[in-house]
């Protein structure tokens, strides 16, 4: 089914009704709504557009294009990637006309450069509180909402602003990305810009060439004890062989971060100068609000996720379930069992993928409560088991009524 | 008359006042290109004829232009591509557009452009190329930029001389003289000068508000007179200008009389220059009010629109407001809701509306406008305060001048030693801290240091200041010299408009009124003018 | 009434007369076209025509002989009348080293690219006036002359567009 593409403005979203193929003797032109009218930004997206200045004739062979969109963009580059993506899109003619029903729509912010990497770009909140109106609509409609923004400190907002915004990471969800692989990827577009990979053996690879986050390894790291003071929690990792030289990007697809003095952390395990993976130096990754910057993957041994309890010593336990799929994997099921209030920072360890056919999408979820968590727990399999896809937000429901606090972070491994 | 023929000569004549709408409502990126003062300055050279001058210097300015430009001949950019028409924008426009010009044929001084021809020389002065700038857009207006190109043509050769620069001058002469016999007809105005000298007996002494109301009654509704006398205002106006114009004629008598101008004339040909000094004198009274809205003044917002429009007829009226109180009352008062006639009238309103209007009246009584008026006093005294401590805190001495407009007699030596008595070198600012201007200002309130009353009338005048919340009010006069001189002279202006509305305001006070005093006036001219709207509009009320 | 004094009365009084006329104008007087707003027109890209001038320039003959003048002085480069064996619609005018050329959207036939191309010029110009034969002249911003060519595009029933269309029209680059 075909996706609509709309650019995120600081004036509202934009979207992206139609693309022409022009005469090449045209400069691409981005109009208004069908009418004549060009955009003040039409300089730029010719630019964006014809070689050697411009991507999209490298990737879609064509040099003259008309866009027309939903309503004015006025300046700045952050249209880029949305524009981009709609080529993408319309390379496959699968770009949605307007009205055309859809499942998915895009909403993207992002500047690309030469190599389509994504570059930062400004006033993300504004955009988003801009596309208020979008988010219930597409909501209204049963539309799967992906807003895209670049990666990088400071630029995913704080998960307050999230929450208030609905971004609840089911039908509206937020990703950050560092270029435009995890859109290609995720939505089986042609690369426009391949890159040619190195051919090792993968012993983490499904038939699908999916790395199987939750399988268990032999060799999984030790859970990590902070101070001394928390009990370890097994780690339930995904495992699987690196490429030398691609990135793994971290994303925080935020639902609720905190709650209840219960925050999620992580940090890079980066490998030591003399003693490499086997004794990491551990990177907490700082949070600008609520964001966490992506993680280059060259020299990084794996990634820790923390629950850190401010609060009083509660009763907790975490878990991750596979996106696509629902698929659980469990924590140590010893934290359950001889159930013990804790207080402070308690950590998972992620061995990293050594190389990825195929974006993972996660989400980590951390629970706590007043009584122990295992009868929760163990009604919680029980009811998702046998079902295709479980149901997050049901589950989520059905945990919350028994007065469990429940967070959860989305999380992406691409390549 | 017939009414065609009026009705083409008030057509003709409208042209010419729309074109000088448009020359007052021209703007540089939203701002006036010429000021009032420079739009009225080319109404009194079009109405006196005194252009001859104006235009040979014009023509100098054209060939000026011409040299400064990078397409040689081109004169156009110089007047339409350097902003707003003030003498320091001439002179920024010359200095930095002199490199293009032949230095034999042309040299950028301080205060004039000089021109070098072969058969002469010629300097214009910065001062009068807003004026020479709005009289090339008045006559572009009115005679075409074809037209005015080719006869500016000759101006363009490298080679033209002072005598091809007279000759453009004597053709655009004859051409806006033949403009104006076509557009400026003297028979309307010939007309209402003899029917008002014709009412009064050829005696403009007799003049006075009865007669004025009298004439009005009759002279509104006669279907002949009807076209210029309708509106009140007009009418009080026109008596006021016959008055004016006869005053006039007579001191010229006498000086002649006397010798001092030569008399060698042929009656109603007065030498042209003569007469636009005597309009200047005519129009002393209502000159400050427009200076007000021009540079440097405009920088400060001393009076507001509404509280110009209340002043117009009064300083229009000048002197003879004392000698027509009630007229000058009467025109206030009544003239908004005629105007409301005309304009419904225009819009071809029902006979209930136009009586609806009459009989709502005037939104105030001739009590209320008098408050009007006393309160514009209270306010221009409040402003004059408000200027002082501007200028003090820009240790100006220029303050002095003002506090004896406010408390004349007042012993200010002790203030005298503390403000500046030399103006701020230009290529010098001096920006006093704000730690020192507060302690400067301490010291102007302490009777210790400046006397008991200077420091009680800078506390009246710290106190106005904060008060008033308008334009040029707010801003730092510290290191701002426009402002500084807007506070100065904008003193002045309003010290004379002051003047004139206090000598109305007495002369309201000791007008004899039949029993019954203000109110039974009002209650009177109320019936009065409300039987004549009804007569004049086709009102039955 | 003939007294050499009551003469000069009634020329003084002439003078304040009108000269108060002169200066009568209201919000609701009629004002005639500047120069100074006809130089702009011709001149500056940003200008807005006021309606007057709009309405001056459709029906006044007096006022486009002034834009005609001024233009033929400020004008960047002059593309006549297409030959007089033209026939059917000019899709393409070159001469004085720029090349005008119109194609159809494919996005919508409707709409139409003017290309204005710098064929052997360095100089860019930001305006195109477009004279029909004994009519009105019309005014077309150039937005973004870059790399020695513009791109503008046209509803079909644009006026600008019918008159560069037709053989007799004059185009003026400025």
């Amino acid at each position: 089914m075909n996706v609509r593409i709309f650019i995120a403005t600081t004036e509202g979203p934009v979207e992206v009704q139609r693309i022409t193929k022009e005469d090449p003797d045209v400069r691409s032109v981005i109009c208004l709504d069908g009418t004549a009218k060009a955009l003040p930004i039409a300089r730029a997206y010719d630019a964006f557009v014809k070689e050697p200045t411009g991507v999209v004739e490298r990737s879609y062979k064509h040099p003259s294009f008309r866009m027309d969109v939903s309503a004015p963009i006025t300046d700045g580059e952050s249209w880029q990637l949305g524009a981009f993506c709609a080529h993408a899109f319309f390379a496959e003619d699968r770009l949605a006309a307007p009205g055309e029903k859809v499942d998915n729509a895009l909403w993207l912010t992002g500047e690309l450069d030469r190599d389509l990497n994504v570059r930062p770009v400004d006033h993300i909140k504004e955009k988003l509180i801009a596309s208020q109106d979008l988010f219930a609509q597409m909501r209204a409609e049963d539309i799967r909402l992906f807003c895209f923004i670049p990666g990088g400190a400071g630029l995913v907002p704080e998960d307050e602003f999230l929450e208030e915004m609905t971004i609840d990471g089911d039908l509206l969800r937020l990703e950050s990305i560092v270029d435009i692989q995890r859109i290609i990827r995720r939505f089986d577009l042609k690369d426009p810009y391949p890159v040619v990979e190195e051919d090792e053996d993968d012993d983490d690879l499904d038939e699908d060439g999916v790395i199987d986050l939750y399988k268990q390894r032999e060799k999984d790291a030790e859970p990590i004890k902070d101070n001394g003071l928390f009990k370890s929690l097994a780690v339930g990792a995904c495992i699987v062989a690196m490429v030398v030289g691609l990135y793994l990007q971290f994303e925080d697809n935020i639902m609720a971060l905190r709650a209840n003095g219960l925050k999620i952390g992580i940090s890079e395990l980066r490998a030591n100068a003399d003693e490499g993976c086997e004794k990491p130096d551990k990177i907490p990754l700082v949070r600008d609000g609520a964001a966490f910057p992506s993680s280059k993957l060259d020299g990084l041994c794996a990634l820790e996720i923390t629950l850190n309890n401010m609060a009083t010593p509660t009763y907790m336990w975490a878990f991750a379930q596979r996106i696509e799929d629902g698929h659980f994997l469990l924590a140590d099921r010893e934290s359950l069992l001889e159930p013990k209030r804790q207080k402070g920072l308690i950590g998972w360890r992620i061995t990293l993928p050594k190389r990825l056919s195929k974006s993972i999408d996660y989400r980590l979820v951390a629970l706590a409560s007043d009584k122990p968590l295992a009868d929760a727990v163990n009604r919680m399999l029980r009811s998702s088991f046998g079902e295709d896809t479980p149901d997050w937000q049901k589950i989520k429901a059905r945990l919350e009524e028994e007065d469990i606090t429940v967070l959860s972070a989305l999380h992406s491994l691409e390549k | 008359m017939g009414s065609e023929e009026l009705l083409l000569e008030a057509g003709k004549s409208s042209e010419l006042t729309a074109i000088f709408h448009t020359l007052a409502e021209t703007d540089v990126e939203g701002e006036a290109k010429f000021s009032p003062m420079v739009c009225r300055e080319i109404g009194k050279l079009i109405v006196c004829r005194t252009y001859a001058t104006p235009l040979l210097e014009l023509c100098h300015l054209v060939v000026a232009a011409g040299e400064l430009s990078l397409q040689k001949g081109r004169y156009e950019f110089f007047f339409w591509d350097s902003g707003v028409a003030k003498s320091s924008s001439f002179f920024a426009y010359c200095q930095q557009l002199e490199f293009y010009a032949n230095p034999h044929r042309l040299k950028v001084n301080s205060q004039t452009i000089d021109l070098t021809y072969k058969d002469g020389e010629f300097a214009i002065q910065y001062s009068r190329m807003p004026v020479l700038s709005a009289l090339l857009e008045f006559m572009l207006s009115a005679l075409g930029y074809c037209d005015m190109d080719d006869a500016l043509k000759p101006l363009s050769k490298h080679d033209a001389t002072k005598q091809d620069v007279s000759e453009a001058a004597n053709s655009l002469s004859r051409k806006l003289y033949g403009y104006l016999k076509e557009h400026l007809p003297t028979a309307q105005s010939q007309r209402k000068f003899r029917k008002i000298l014709s009412y009064c007996d050829n005696d403009a002494d007799v003049i006075d508000d009865a007669l004025i109301l009298n004439f009005w009654q009759t002279a509104s509704i006669d279907d002949e007179k009807g076209v210029d006398f309708k509106t009140f205002d007009s009418v009080v106006l026109t008596f006021i200008r016959v008055i004016q114009a006869v005053k006039s004629a007579r001191d010229l008598s006498a000086l002649r009389h006397a010798g001092s101008i030569g008399g060698d004339h042929e009656a109603g040909e007065i030498n042209p220059d003569l007469l636009s000094e005597t309009l200047e004198s005519v129009e002393e009274t209502i000159t400050p009010l427009v200076q007000l809205n021009q540079s440097p003044f405009d920088q400060v917002k001393f009076l507001n629109k509404q509280e110009q429009t209340n002043l117009t007829m009064l300083l229009n009226a000048g002197e003879l407001a004392l000698r027509l109180p009630l007229s000058v009352l009467r025109s206030d008062v009544f003239s908004p809701p005629q105007a409301r006639l005309t304009q419904a009238l225009r819009r071809k309103a029902k006979n209930s509306e136009l009586n609806e209007i009459i009989k709502e009246g005037p939104k105030e009584t001739y009590q209320e406008r008098q408050i009007i008026y006393q309160k514009l006093c209270r306010h221009i005294e409040h402003s004059l305060y408000a200027s002082l401590h501007a200028l003090a805190t820009a240790r100006s001495k220029e303050a002095i001048s003002i506090i004896l407009k406010l408390a004349p007699g007042i012993d200010f030596s002790g203030l005298h030693n503390m403000l500046n008595s030399e103006k701020r070198p230009t290529n010098v600012i001096s920006l006093p801290s704000k730690s020192i201007t507060d302690h400067f200002m301490d010291l102007l309130h302490d009777p210790d240091q400046v006397g008991e009353d200077v420091a009680k009338v800078m506390s009246q005048a710290e106190t106005a200041y904060k008060g008033l919340a308008r334009k040029g009010f707010k801003e730092d006069v510290r290191s701002n010299d426009d402002l500084v001189e807007a506070f100065s002279k904008g003193a002045d202006l309003l010290g004379l408009i002051s003047q004139d509305i206090d000598a109305y305001l007495e002369r309201l006070d000791n007008l004899p009124l039949a029993g019954g005093g203000w109110h039974a006036q009002y209650s009177y001219d109320r019936s009065v003018f409300d039987a004549q709207f009804s007569k004049i509009y086709g009102g039955n009320a | 009434m003939s007294s050499p004094s009551t003469k000069d009365a009634e020329t003084i009084f002439q003078a304040l007369d009108q000269l108060d006329h002169l200066l009568s104008a209201t919000d609701e007087t009629p004002q005639k076209v500047g120069f100074n707003e006809l130089f702009s027109y011709a001149h500056n890209p940003k200008h807005v025509p006021s309606p007057a001038l709009n309405n001056a320039l459709m029906n006044d003959l007096s006022v486009r002989r002034d834009l005609k003048r001024l233009l033929s002085k400020q004008a960047l480069a002059h593309l006549p009348r297409a030959a007089a064996a033209s026939t059917g619609d000019i899709v393409e005018r070159e001469a004085d080293g720029f090349r005008l050329t119109l194609k159809v959207s494919k996005a919508d036939e409707t709409q139409i690219y003017l290309l204005i191309e710098a064929i052997d010029r360095s100089e860019s110009p930001s305006l195109v006036f477009v004279q029909e034969e004994d009519g009105p002249i019309y005014r077309l911003v150039i937005d973004d002359f870059y790399d020695g060519e513009a791109q503008i595009l046209l509803q079909s029933d644009n006026e600008v567009l019918k008159a560069l269309r037709k053989a007799k029209s004059e185009v003026i680059l400025r």
